[in-house]
């Protein structure tokens, strides 16, 4: 460690005496990570999006007409009970018969129905928090004793629940193929800017510098550059998703984009840890190549 | 100091034998020209002390390190021990003459306070204390190699291999350079030299190894080039 300052130096110095390959490489990083960010940025919303979506998906659970008026309070309560229930809403069969008369206006079949001989039954519209578990959680429901049934719209929900699933899986795989093509980008650019120096390298290990010595240098270099890096696409992609966020925030009814605080502060850790990967590890294995002497 | 035992090199891409069953043995404080044509197999030779190759088989014993068994981690510090001089100089053309010095030292793990006593005193030994903040560009073609001189002797080695190194310069220049050597060869230190100058060889009369067709043909104590010998 003692080196330390000795190797931050010449890493430092190497930035400016090479301004065209440093200014090359930061390009690259920039246009690298606003890719990668511009990908984490729709991706993370996209995950978001069918997780509100998801956590919106009503079920509608019908009660016994036996259970009585004044007990429905205490059934609500019940299924509030259950494991990963969200939101338990009372929808009265008062309610719904009202509703339903409005909606067929003049229908005769109805007419001569009174309150008494309201058809419909009481019912409670629930959402959960994890709708993946959605069978179970619909199953411990139905074995309480006041429950009739519960709405079919279960397939829905489990394509639903699916396709969040893929969003999430398929985020990922692309996330990491961007990253490695990333890497493979930046490793070759620094190796040209290595290559130019490689007489200066031939030069430490013929006066008898260990690899590590050799290395360190670089590896600096390499991960200032990805941190200036990060820091650039972050501020860039930063303000290109709040100018979307201003005009454009709602996506469906009650379901939004992230807001644009958490969205910077993960773009900016990505981007950070990223960047000093590619940097650092694309130099290490672009000077690789050339200590072997 | 140095022991070449039935040494051969064979380059595993080309199949190329370099180096045929060599058996040498220079000691502490010699002063050695290697003389051969270009391909005899004398690049080899010096590949082989710097542990730049490895032999194919045999043993090199260098300053009591075995050093055809060196692992690539014990090779750097293997290194701090000789002093390379090359036709090319090598110097860090972003450095100035004292950098250059002060780098070699650097890279060992000196101390500051080292590198500033030791850098100056060995720009002294090459003259050119009054250049120490030249860049090398900025210095005729023999001051470059005294610097490079300069930078071999930083590390206080005890074995110096120069390769070919007057071969860029005129005459005058390169007796010049090998007086420099041959002064630190008078404190010590063991000195290699390998070269293709008649004049120099015959001038100096010291001890000749010439190599050819990757075997040593001749070892006179007090040679010169010979002229059948057509290098």
């Amino acid at each position: 460690m003692k080196n330390f300052s000795y190797f931050f130096k010449e890493g430092v110095m190497n930035l400016f005496t090479n301004k065209m390959v440093t200014l090359m490489t930061l390009l690259t990083v920039i246009v690298s990570l606003l890719v990668t960010g511009v990908f984490q940025v729709v991706s993370s919303n996209l995950m978001h999006i069918s997780r509100e979506v998801g956590n919106n998906f009503e079920f509608n659970i019908y009660i016994k007409d036996s259970v009585p008026a004044e007990q429905l309070n205490a059934v609500g309560e019940k299924i509030m009970g259950v494991a990963m229930v969200n939101d338990v809403v009372l929808k009265p069969k008062a309610d719904t018969f009202t509703e339903f008369k409005d909606k067929v206006a003049n229908d005769s079949l109805l007419k001569g129905l009174s309150e008494e001989e309201n058809p419909f039954r009481d019912c409670f519209i629930v959402t959960l928090t994890n709708l993946d578990q959605a069978d179970y959680v619909l199953g411990e429901i139905k074995l309480l004793e006041e429950v009739d049934s519960v709405s079919n719209n279960l397939e829905t929900s489990k394509k639903l629940s699916a396709i969040e699933k893929k969003v999430k899986l398929y985020s990922i795989i692309i996330y990491v193929l961007l990253a490695i093509l990333c890497l493979s980008i930046i490793s070759n650019i620094i190796n040209l800017s290595i290559f130019s120096r490689r007489k200066q390298i031939n030069i430490m290990k013929y006066v008898g510098a260990t690899n590590g010595f050799v290395k360190a240098p670089f590896i600096i270099e390499g991960v200032l550059v990805g941190m200036v890096g990060a820091l650039l696409s972050s501020a860039i992609l930063s303000y290109l998703y709040s100018l979307l966020y201003s005009n454009f925030s709602q996506v469906l009814e009650g379901v939004y984009l992230l807001p644009p605080i958490p969205v910077f502060l993960e773009l900016l850790v990505m981007n950070a840890a990223y960047g000093i990967l590619i940097g650092g590890l694309g130099a290490a294995v672009a000077v690789n190549k050339h200590v072997k002497v | 100091m140095l022991q070449f035992r039935n040494v051969t090199k064979v380059y595993d891409n080309t199949n190329v034998t370099a180096l045929e069953n060599i058996n040498l043995e220079i000691e502490k404080g010699e002063f050695v020209f290697l003389v051969g044509h270009s391909g005899a197999g004398k690049s080899t030779l010096i590949k082989l002390i710097t542990a730049e190759e490895k032999a194919t088989s045999g043993e090199i014993i260098i300053n009591d390190i075995n050093v055809t068994k060196l692992k690539s981690k014990e090779i750097p510090f293997y290194r701090r021990t000789l002093g390379m001089v090359f036709q090319d100089f090598r110097l860090l053309e972003n450095k100035t003459v004292i950098e250059n010095v002060a780098f070699a030292m650097k890279v060992v793990g000196a101390t500051n306070r080292q590198i500033r006593r030791r850098a100056p005193d060995v720009l002294g030994r090459v003259g050119l204390s009054q250049k120490a903040h030249f860049l090398p560009d900025q210095l005729s073609g023999g001051e470059q190699q005294r610097v490079a001189i300069a930078r071999a002797l930083a590390n206080n080695p005890n074995l110096i291999i120069a390769d070919e190194p007057t071969g860029n310069l005129d005459p005058d220049i390169s007796g010049e350079i090998m007086q420099y050597l041959e002064e630190i060869n008078r404190s010590g230190t063991t000195v290699i030299v390998a070269t293709h100058d008649k004049d120099i060889v015959n001038r100096m009369h010291k001890r000749v190894i010439a190599v050819d067709g990757g075997s040593i043909v001749r070892d006179d104590e007090r040679g010169g080039y010979s002229d059948d010998e057509e290098f």
